[in-house]
């Protein structure tokens, strides 16, 4: 690092270090040689940690120091910069015409807490002489600290910032709901603080929540209010685990007041269900929102959610196919009553060359579900496989975990909720697949219990409701089938019901895990089997009933349509806008003899 | 093809079941259903087993479903975990037990009455066990179209349903998705599918099943089998001249009409009828308390021109009739073939009855009795005063309902149904033109035969 500085012709040393949150940068003291030419204009100094190096204009100090009296003087140094987890301070630099003098840290170095580097700053500065940098660094000592209790209710003119709930998104980052007032626009910024760390938290950048009750109940005191007064925001590289998080909000005044976080909120699908519960997005705020605040959050947590692949047990519940054709896998959550639906119909139509496989990703129903399995296959004779997850993880992990486990020569998801309506419809999909080796992936004719269509084929379309992006559609939904029953292209193929070679399922990965419960895999998934060369077709001759329940509505509706968009917003980024673009294996996948 | 024994050296085999057992409950379809069996059992080239249900332990043997516990010939299965939505039977000793069963008894016709507490599966269960034998059911009620206790009325009103679709049955169930009463009709019509003929007491039952789905070419009508082809000794009439003693028997419950007759009485003694009285015999225990209240108080403030006398054997029946001058069935629900009209016609009794379903099929107006509009308390009260002013007309009905009555026809119906499906052939299609007409038995005729029965049917709705 050294290089790039001009020789070093001098030196000194630094006794002590501290990061200063209130005045976003770091103090040091120490000596210096007496080649040190102590004047106003400010020297550039490189702060060496580790592999970081905060560098800066610095405000420097020099004062009488009897033990270095010969050799030097006394010296104290603020450099602004962020705070770094980098241990061990490696040198100072300091560089003023061409001139360097490196500072290395005694043995041992004081690494000091805010509070205590700044008052022995403090102390060290009041015995230097009278200058403008000792005034100006004095102004800033004197900066309020965050003393564990809140002061922003002292704040004239009076700022109101009230937190509903902070959520970590792992490692560092926090995703924050709440409300905000700044009814004579006071505020000059906002920061986000924890161990050091800082973010600023930009009200530009805040995804408006209507909060009527927050406007009605200050309408009397202040005018002016609008009902988006609440806000979700996210900082990123702010949080550390057992330490304080608070808010520290300064005004054009030069006043600070603080706020404390009073508690963080583990990550989870609750958690994400909780964030997008409170959102209603349309048009251009939407992708900003996603780019900003929910795509990063959600992304975080998800990703935390799924560090760990999913523990699993397996019952194999009679004499499982030899060498199957295809495996069926069908995740179960909550309804398990459809597991005996569905093997009930299969019990007469499904011929002994295939394999199923149950995914339940629903623990608490473990012992049910073991019970109703082992009644099933007392009752309907055929063998299947049921395999318990450790944990609830949603539609692409329990999707993969069936993947992994599956030993049919081809895999076809299915949706615990589609139950087949001809007998033979694994057949035609196998031979279509088997017959066509252009085609990666094979859906079916699925109908509502009215017998009009709910799936042919997905195509796309852009939404201008939904920040242009595209969608996948289903056309003739609701509308009587055709009468074609032949083999027909598709853009994509719905997950209720999709068959591919094992072997190209594999080689794609399987369904992306980046998408949150059931949304999105399946196109995804069949854009990367085009994106191997293959297509996606509809072979209508097999038909199957997919029921869609009516009773979802409410709050509940609004997280899952916010989910849905995180999930756009996701394939967006992959396939449409490019921003995060999927590398297709270097090898094709084998097909199947 | 089954095996065809008809020769006399082996006789052929048939097991009933029921989804009651008489010993344990004395409903009218488990006393019809070992009504058959009885007499298949006596009748020569036959031999019979019985497979009736219990709910409760009292006959259980731990790890066991079925015991014996009345005869060698007479199987008792104790029921477990079953689902009554959908008539799943979930309990894993069943399969297990029943096909061993089967294949001990190894019966040519396996008929039952009912899927209630043996589950949909049961069909499937005899099919893989035995693919030759026969599969024959008896429908009573409406339990497979309509979740409210197969009644087809209105949940919340007890109004008359006329066609069951998941969209209105989740209307009369809100705390059930249309898409699982959808689920309900597919899991029974998949398992009924394997049923070889399908037996309907009334007309009317036949018509709603066949609307709802069941092949028309699968159901035969064929009544009920009483226990015997015997007549009581009753006489033509015990009350006294100038009275008209009015029966009911049956359960004390609104959907069985109690509260028309109550009505129709309280009118009655409005206009000072004191010649019409009711005699009414039937339990109302089982009933919600406080519509046992309800009925208790209305039976006390009516005064002496109701007598109450509670639940009755349905072994003294025909004592209890002997005291009535006609039999009233007020039900405001369809009905199928209620036990109680064929009772009164053994007894010689004419029957008043509600104007619809499988009841007003039952009873001719002017032949055998009369119908008065359903839940009309006005229309029964009137009917009963043209009743009362005619006694001759009385008797005459009571005279014509006696002739009617036959205990043979219904158990011959049954032997050729069996004969003929095990010669590979179904009988006429036997539904409904005139719902309201009793079938004639010559109308059971050998027709073309059904297709042999498939390895893997297909599944097919309807």
């Amino acid at each position: 690092m050294s290089g790039m500085f001009p020789a070093v012709t001098s030196q000194g040393c630094v006794d002590f270090l501290c990061y200063a949150p209130s005045l976003d940068g770091w103090l040091a003291g120490g000596w210096i040689d007496l080649g040190w030419d102590d004047q106003d204009e400010a020297p550039h100094c490189a702060l060496e940690l580790g592999e970081k190096t905060i560098s800066g204009d610095a405000v420097v100090i020099t004062f009488p120091r009897a033990d270095v009296r010969k050799i030097g003087y006394g010296l104290i140094l603020f450099v602004p910069g962020e705070n770094t987890r980098a241990e061990g301070l490696q040198d100072v630099i300091l560089t003023r015409h061409g001139q360097s003098f490196r500072l290395t840290p005694s043995e041992p170095l004081d690494h000091l807490t805010e509070a205590d580097g700044v008052a022995r700053t403090k102390a060290l500065v009041s015995t230097a002489m009278r200058s403008s940098r000792r005034a100006h660094l004095l102004r800033l000592l004197s900066r309020p600290a965050f003393a564990g209790h809140d002061t922003l209710d002292q704040l004239q003119p009076p700022v109101f910032l009230e937190l509903d709930s902070a959520s970590l998104c792992p490692p560092d980052g926090l995703l924050l709901r709440g409300w905000m007032l700044d009814p004579f626009k006071s505020v000059e910024s906002i920061r986000l603080r924890c161990a050091g760390n800082s973010a600023v938290i930009d009200p530009d950048h805040f995804v408006p929540i209507a909060r009527p009750d927050v406007r009605e109940g200050f309408s009397k005191q202040f005018g002016g209010l609008s009902d988006l007064c609440g806000f979700l925001a996210y900082a990123a590289g702010v949080y550390q685990a057992g330490e304080i998080v608070y808010f520290e909000v300064r005004t054009v005044n030069g006043d600070i007041g603080f706020k404390r976080v009073q508690q963080v909120r583990s990550p989870g699908i609750d958690t994400i269900k909780d964030t997008l519960g409170h959102l209603e997005l349309r048009y251009e705020a939407m992708e900003r929102a996603y780019d900003h605040v929910l795509g990063p959050a959600v992304k975080a947590m998800n990703a935390f959610r799924l560090q760990k692949p999913v523990g699993y047990r397996e019952m194999s519940l009679g004499v499982q196919p030899e060498a199957p054709r295809c495996t069926i896998i069908v995740p179960l959550y909550g309804r398990i009553d459809f597991m005996e639906l569905q093997l009930a119909f299969f019990s007469r139509t499904l011929g002994r060359q295939y394999e199923i496989i149950y995914v339940l990703d629903d623990p608490n129903l473990e012992r049910a579900t073991e019970a109703l399995a082992t009644s099933c296959l007392a009752r309907f004779r055929l063998p299947f496989r049921l395999v318990v997850l450790d944990a609830n993880v949603g539609y692409a992990p329990a999707n993969n975990v069936g993947l992994t486990l599956a030993r049919g020569e081809y895999v076809c998801f299915l949706n615990s909720d589609v139950f087949p309506k001809t007998p033979d419809w694994l057949d035609h999909m196998v031979e279509t697949a088997d017959a066509r080796p252009d085609v990666g992936v094979v859906g079916a004719l699925l109908v509502f219990e009215d017998e009009t269509v709910q799936h042919e084929g997905c195509s796309y379309e852009i939404l201008p409701e939904f920040a242009g992006w595209t969608f996948s559609l289903h056309p003739r939904k609701g509308r009587f089938p055709s009468d074609d029953d032949g083999i027909a292209p598709a853009d994509a193929i719905t997950g209720a019901c999709l068959m591919m070679p094992t072997s190209l399922a594999r080689a794609v990965g399987g369904l992306d895990e980046g998408y949150v419960i059931g949304d999105f895999e399946d196109v995804d998934l069949c854009r990367k089997a085009q994106a191997m060369g293959k297509q996606c077709v509809v072979d209508r001759r097999a038909r199957l009933y997919h029921l869609e329940r009516q009773s979802q509505g409410g709050q509940q509706s609004f997280w899952r349509l916010n989910l849905t968009l995180y999930n756009a917003w996701r394939f967006q980024n992959r396939w449409t806008r490019g921003t995060d673009p999927w590398i297709a294996p270097a090898e094709t996948a084998d097909r199947p003899a | 093809m089954p095996d065809l024994p008809l020769s006399t050296e082996a006789p052929l085999r048939v097991l009933i079941g029921s989804h009651s057992h008489p010993r344990v409950q004395n409903g009218g379809s488990e006393v019809a259903s070992h009504a058959l069996f009885e007499r298949l059992e006596a009748e020569p080239g036959w031999s019979a087993h019985y497979l009736g249900c219990a709910r409760g332990g009292a006959f259980q043997r731990a790890g066991r479903a079925l015991t014996q516990p009345f005869a060698e010939n007479d199987h008792l299965y104790t029921v477990g975990d079953f689902d009554v939505f959908k008539f799943a039977n979930r309990d894993m000793a069943f399969p297990r037990d029943f096909r061993a069963m089967l294949r001990a008894v190894d019966p040519q016709i396996v008929h039952l009455h009912h899927y209630v507490n043996f589950g949909m599966e049961t069909f499937f269960h005899v099919r893989e066990t035995l693919p030759d034998a026969r599969l024959v059911l008896t429908l009573h009620e409406f339990l497979a179209i309509c979740h409210q206790q197969g009644q087809m009325v209105k949940r919340q009103t007890n109004a008359l349903c006329f066609r069951a679709d998941p969209v209105s049955c989740a209307r009369c169930f809100p705390e059930v998705e249309p898409q699982d009463f959808f689920l309900r009709q597919l899991y029974v019509r998949h398992f009924l599918d394997h049923v070889d003929q399908v037996i309907a007491p009334s007309r009317f039952l036949a018509g709603r099943y066949a609307e709802w789905g069941v092949p028309e070419e699968k159901i035969a009508v064929i009544e009920n089998v009483p226990r015997s082809n015997a007549r009581p000794v009753t006489a033509p009439r015990a009350t006294r001249p100038g009275r008209l003693v009015v029966g009911f028997f049956g359960q004390i419950s609104q959907l069985k009409g109690i509260d028309v007759l109550l009505n129709a009485a309280e009118l009655l003694q409005r206009d000072e009828r004191t010649d019409i009285v009711f005699s009414i015999h039937g339990d109302h225990t089982n009933q919600p308390p406080a519509y046992q209240q309800q009925f208790l108080e209305r039976i006390a403030q009516a005064g002496s021109t109701i007598a109450f006398h509670g639940a009755y054997d349905n072994q003294a029946v025909d004592g209890l009739m002997a005291a009535v001058d006609l039999v009233l069935v007020p039900s405001i629900w369809w009905e199928n073939s209620p036990v109680v009209i064929q009772e009164a016609f053994r007894n010689g009794r004419p029957v008043l009855c509600s104007d619809i379903g499988g009841m007003a099929e039952k009873v001719q107006p002017g032949v055998t009795g009369a119908h008065f509009a359903v839940g009309n308390a006005r229309a029964l009260a009137d009917a009963l005063c043209d009743l009362a002013a005619d006694p001759g007309e009385v008797a005459r009905l009571g005279q014509q309902a006696a002739v009617r009555w036959d205990g043979q026809t219904a158990f011959d119906a049954h032997l050729a149904l069996y004969r003929a499906l095990l010669g590979g052939t179904r009988p006429a299609r036997v539904l409904p033109e005139t719902p309201h007409h009793p079938l004639p038995p010559s109308e059971l005729a050998v027709a073309e035969p059904p297709p042999p029965p498939r390895a893997v049917p297909r599944f097919g709705i309807g």
